[in-house]
């Protein structure tokens, strides 16, 4: 028996200095919770710096020269901000506080740098989106291989391949991926076997070939060729989410719309697809983004300087006038992420709902 | 630790108050239940109290001690959650030596004192089981085994029983009961079922919306409600409950009026237990229209002019069926009495 | 009855081509022919002209004997993947993922969100940025903070260290996808275990090793394997950034066969070598799909009914 004489408890009389063990546990967060945030700011400091400033550049750089004084100065406005903030979120327990706290630090912050930065602020390397002669301007001179076209225009193409490769990938996948979550057909098994093969093979590796093929139809230097393409690539993923989603749909709903008279395509339309409809925006924006971010299917099957696109269109400002003029390639860049970006956080709660095994690809 | 304290405790969260406002006192060696419907606030403050959740304004004191910011792992206490939490990947027997990895305890030392636990709780023969192997008693020993193994000063149970059918919960509450008894360690209980408050624990607190309404023994719940949330809660089937008004010295309650032992004025709830009415000859004529076999008893419910009263008779059988005209009564003694505005229990009852 | 029968054989038949029948044919067109064309066309003598004159089996011949920079382009290939890979894809992205999980939410999302940057952003603008933070002259960001900051002199880390360079650009996008994986993975495991461990006494370290880690498991291996293919396939980055070179110094395989294809017009010759990826990606491809939980994903449908 536990107890050493009968009725003696267990636990023997121990007198713990409950004080000192509640300032040590103080001492020890604070010092660990500070620790980490110092690792996590030091290692992010490569990423967080440069697109901070791209920013800044895309707004204040003149005549093609970097003044690093802009950049610096914010860092000063925002390190120390961030700084006192992170001390205030640390300090106070109470969740409505730290809101305050927050909005404070934030609107001082941002008043800082109004007035420190502010004047030096100014839209001129964002001509490009009104004025289609920046390079000519910048070099006066064409760059080789024709004129560069106006960025709306790569911005229409790249937003039509992007929509129509979305419009396949979305009408193909879940057609498919309907058809497998429901019907025992002969040979479903490989079918399936034979998409998880295509999922995980790299398909990088054809390029080569799926340049030759294309040519061969007709299709080189064609949007719709690299439409097919991209969104044939992606097609094996997608099918699998779609069967996902599908699978979720209890199938009792149609069965109860057929019964009432509808066909079973007609039932799919009409009952299942809604159902799905939260699947369907996931794959939709997943899909939009990652055609509009598309740089080297394009580059390898666009190859006369024909067909623009934004990821294209870019490249050649950058190629062309790096050296010279940093403020217009940050613009570029800038009205180039924005949309991709936008996406991004728009469906931050829909990255959770794709995966198949708990892994998204 | 000779004492636990709570004063004034809050947990809020973003948009919810989960705990608001506890006082508390618990004596050493006590088997003390906090028992209450989900969401009163219970296991925030049980999580609270074993150092996994921090208190949002308030203090938490081990022997006058204030221990708010002391680690949960230095607290030396033992949790036993509702889920029974056992480590996945661990046999039984790893997983009740785990706490004894963390006090430098040898090796063949901390095995002995694990197999002395698990012969305790009866255990014995699965230690060499992965949890998953195991059925939902056995995990649940296998966690408490756990929890006693470090010998902590404070154990607590978070709706231990609420996973187990009928006849095992049976078994588990006399268990509990026994090995708390043996070993002297101050026991903390939550669980909404009052069944296993009453049976287990020597003190009761009663919690709602994060705040203690009650705190006593059983029968003290029970024969002295302090607010309508109590009487409610506590006693199976429920208390029978009559919305009146008070003026001066008798209460209107729906067609009946009746004398009050005192005055009183406004609206006022009255409440009379299922088990304190009976069948007689001259009483409140009432009629039945629904009759439910309990087993042991029958409950029925009867239409009258206070309302809807519901009663108990012994018996497997029903001898009442629906549409039969009944002679109600109840002692004026068992009557409780409670303010409609705030639920407290006025200390009066209905004259004789 | 007979024609009633029939007539269901039909429209089995046209749900089946109108469901499945766009899938199969893009799938035929753009994933199973390429990797027959590119089968035979590895063993052709097909140039700029794109034209096919005979079949040889020269390409096999040059690529195992006469090739001396394929095999500096192997080392590359070697370097590259096992540093990126060790580095960064799987032991920083754990570090990620463990740390940023441990910080209260505000803080760990704000950090998991900047990581999510380099995955989410064009790899034209990515590839910008490091181009522009390892600008060898005095604007280059690095070299800004070398010399304002540190007060040291400006380094040419493109010209003379192209190969960290890609290693580091690569990584980051590699412990981007694996932080989030591992966070994931993570947050799935149940609280109450952590709480279970903290009051059993255990502190951080022990927490990351009894409860973490063992659930990370199944994870770090999928990304093991899943990145150490998607490395060697992936030239994008390189490509964009320092073109693969200077020369062919940053050339990788898979980047060494594209150059030799669309660069030189050496089309049969980057066929052959596509080959091989093709052949370890079928390899690998096939072996990840016996690990997955195959009983899952082939869960059998709800109705026999067509």
């Amino acid at each position: 028996m536990p107890a050493d004489t009968a009725g003696t408890p267990i636990a023997p009389p121990l007198r713990l200095d409950w004080t000192k063990l509640a300032q040590r546990a103080r001492l020890k967060r604070g010092a660990g919770q500070s620790a980490l945030l110092a690792f996590l700011l030091l290692v992010s400091l490569p990423i967080i710096l440069p697109y901070f400033w791209m920013v800044v550049i895309s707004f204040t750089a003149r005549s093609g020269g970097v003044s690093t004084d802009v950049l610096w100065t914010a860092c000063a406005v925002v390190a120390p901000a961030v700084l006192i903030y992170t001390v205030v979120h640390i300090a106070a327990p109470s969740p409505r506080l730290r809101l305050v706290a927050g909005v404070v630090i934030f609107v001082i912050g941002a008043a800082l740098l109004a007035a420190l930065v502010g004047g030096q602020l100014h839209f001129a390397n964002y001509r490009f989106l009104w004025n289609p002669n920046i390079v000519e301007e910048i070099r006066s001179k064409a760059t080789a291989g024709g004129q560069f076209p106006s960025v709306w225009i790569a911005f229409r193409n790249s937003l039509a391949l992007a929509l129509s490769q979305t419009v396949i990938i979305l009408a193909v996948a879940s057609l498919a991926g309907y058809y497998i979550s429901r019907f025992a057909f002969r040979g479903r098994e490989a079918f399936l076997q034979g998409m998880l093969v295509l999922h995980a093979f790299p398909a990088m590796t054809l390029i080569i070939p799926i340049f030759l093929i294309l040519h061969w139809v007709g299709l080189l230097d064609t949007i719709i060729g690299v439409m097919l393409v991209l969104a044939t690539i992606e097609l094996p993923f997608y099918v699998f989410v779609m069967k996902g989603f599908f699978d979720g749909v209890p199938w009792d709903i149609e069965m109860s719309a057929m019964t009432d008279g509808a066909t079973r395509r007609q039932a799919f339309r009409m009952v299942v697809l809604p159902q799905v409809r939260v699947g369907l925006i996931a794959v939709a924006v997943f899909a939009f983004i990652r055609a509009w971010e598309e740089y080297i299917f394009v580059r390898t099957m666009l190859i006369e300087n024909t067909n623009w696109v934004m990821s294209l269109y870019l490249f050649w400002v950058s190629d062309d006038i790096m050296g010279v003029d940093y403020g217009i390639v940050a613009a570029v860049s800038v009205f180039y992420v924005l949309p991709s970006l936008l996406l991004y956080v728009f469906c931050q709660r829909y990255l959770t709902q794709m995966t198949i095994g708990g892994i998204r690809g | 630790m000779a004492r636990i304290e709570l004063k004034n405790l809050r947990k809020e969260w973003v948009g919810a108050t989960a705990v608001a406002g506890v006082d508390l006192a618990i004596d050493d060696g006590a088997f003390v239940a906090v028992l209450g419907p989900s969401g009163c606030g219970k296991t925030s403050t049980l999580l609270m109290l074993a150092g996994i959740y921090s208190p949002t304004s308030g203090e938490i004191a081990f022997d006058g001690a204030r221990v708010n910011d002391v680690e949960a792992r230095d607290r030396n206490i033992g949790i036993v959650f509702q889920s029974y939490a056992l480590y996945p990947n661990m046999s039984v027997l790893e997983n009740i030596l785990f706490p004894l990895r963390f006090k430098s305890v040898a090796r063949e030392e901390a095995e002995r004192r694990a197999r002395e636990i698990a012969a305790l709780v009866r255990i014995d023969q699965l230690l060499e089981r992965r949890p998953a192997q195991l059925s939902g008693g056995q995990q649940q020993r296998v966690a408490l085994a756990r929890a006693l193994v470090k010998r902590p000063h404070l154990l607590l149970l978070d709706e231990p029983l609420s996973n187990l059918d009928a006849a095992l919960r049976l078994t588990m509450r006399t268990e509990i009961r026994r090995i708390q008894r043996e070993l002297r360690v101050t026991t903390i209980l939550v669980t909404h079922d009052q069944i296993e408050a009453t049976t287990m624990a020597d003190r009761i607190v009663v919690m709602n919306a994060g705040r203690v309404e009650q705190e006593g023994t059983a029968k003290e719940l029970y024969e002295r409600p302090a607010t309508l949330f109590v009487a409610s809660f506590v006693g199976s089937p429920p208390i029978n409950l009559f919305e009146g008004r008070a003026v001066n010295g008798s209460i209107r309650v729906h067609e009946a009026t009746l004398p009050l032992s005192a005055d009183a004025q406004g609206a006022i709830v009255l409440g009379i237990r299922p088990e304190s009415v009976r069948v007689t000859t001259r009483g409140t004529a009432a009629r039945v229209f629904a009759a439910e076999p309990m087993g042991r008893e029958v409950l029925y419910s009867a239409e009258s002019a206070l309302g809807v009263i519901r009663f108990l008779e012994a018996g497997a059988a029903a001898r009442h069926r629906e549409g039969d005209s009944l002679e109600l009564a109840f002692a004026p003694e068992d009557t409780l009495l409670f303010d409609k505005g705030d639920g407290r229990r006025l200390e009066m009852r209905l004259a004789a | 009855m007979a024609d009633f029968a029939r007539a269901q054989l039909n429209r089995q038949r046209t749900n089946a081509a109108l469901f499945l029948g766009p899938a199969v044919v893009l799938l035929v067109c753009f994933f199973v022919a390429p990797v027959i064309v590119d089968l035979v066309l590895a063993f052709t003598d097909m140039d700029r002209t794109l034209a096919v004159t005979t079949l040889t089996l020269d390409n096999f011949v040059r690529m195992f004997t006469r090739d001396s920079r394929l095999l500096a382009s192997l080392a590359v290939t070697a370097i590259f993947v096992l540093s990126t890979l060790a580095a960064f894809n799987v032991t920083f992205a754990l570090l990620l993922a463990l740390t940023t999980t441990a910080l209260p939410k505000a803080f760990g999302g704000f950090f998991q969100a900047v990581w999510l940057l380099p995955r989410m952003s064009p790899s034209v603008v990515y590839a910008l940025l490091w181009a522009w933070v390892v600008d060898p002259n005095e604007r280059g960001l690095l070299n800004q903070i070398l010399v304002h900051v540190l007060g040291v002199a400006p380094i040419d880390l493109r010209g003379n260290q192209p190969l960290l360079v890609i290693i580091l650009a690569n990584g980051f996008i590699g412990a981007s996808l694996g932080m989030i994986i591992f966070t994931s993975a993570i947050r799935s495991i149940p609280e109450h275990l952590f709480h279970a461990a903290r009051a059993d006494g255990a502190g951080p370290l022990a927490v990351v090793r009894h409860i973490v880690f063992p659930a990370l498991r199944w994870p770090i291996s999928y990304m093991t394997i899943h990145q150490t293919l998607s490395l060697l396939v992936s030239f994008e980055y390189i490509l964009l950034i320092t073109g693969g070179g200077p020369f062919y110094d940053t050339t990788v395989f898979s980047l060494y066969a594209y150059r030799r294809a669309f660069e030189n017009g050496q089309y049969a010759y980057g066929a052959a070598l596509s080959l091989i990826l093709i052949v370890i990606g079928v390899i690998a491809a096939l072996g990840m799909w016996r690990l997955m939980d195959m009983r899952r994903l082939l869960q059998a449908p709800r109705i026999e009914v067509h």
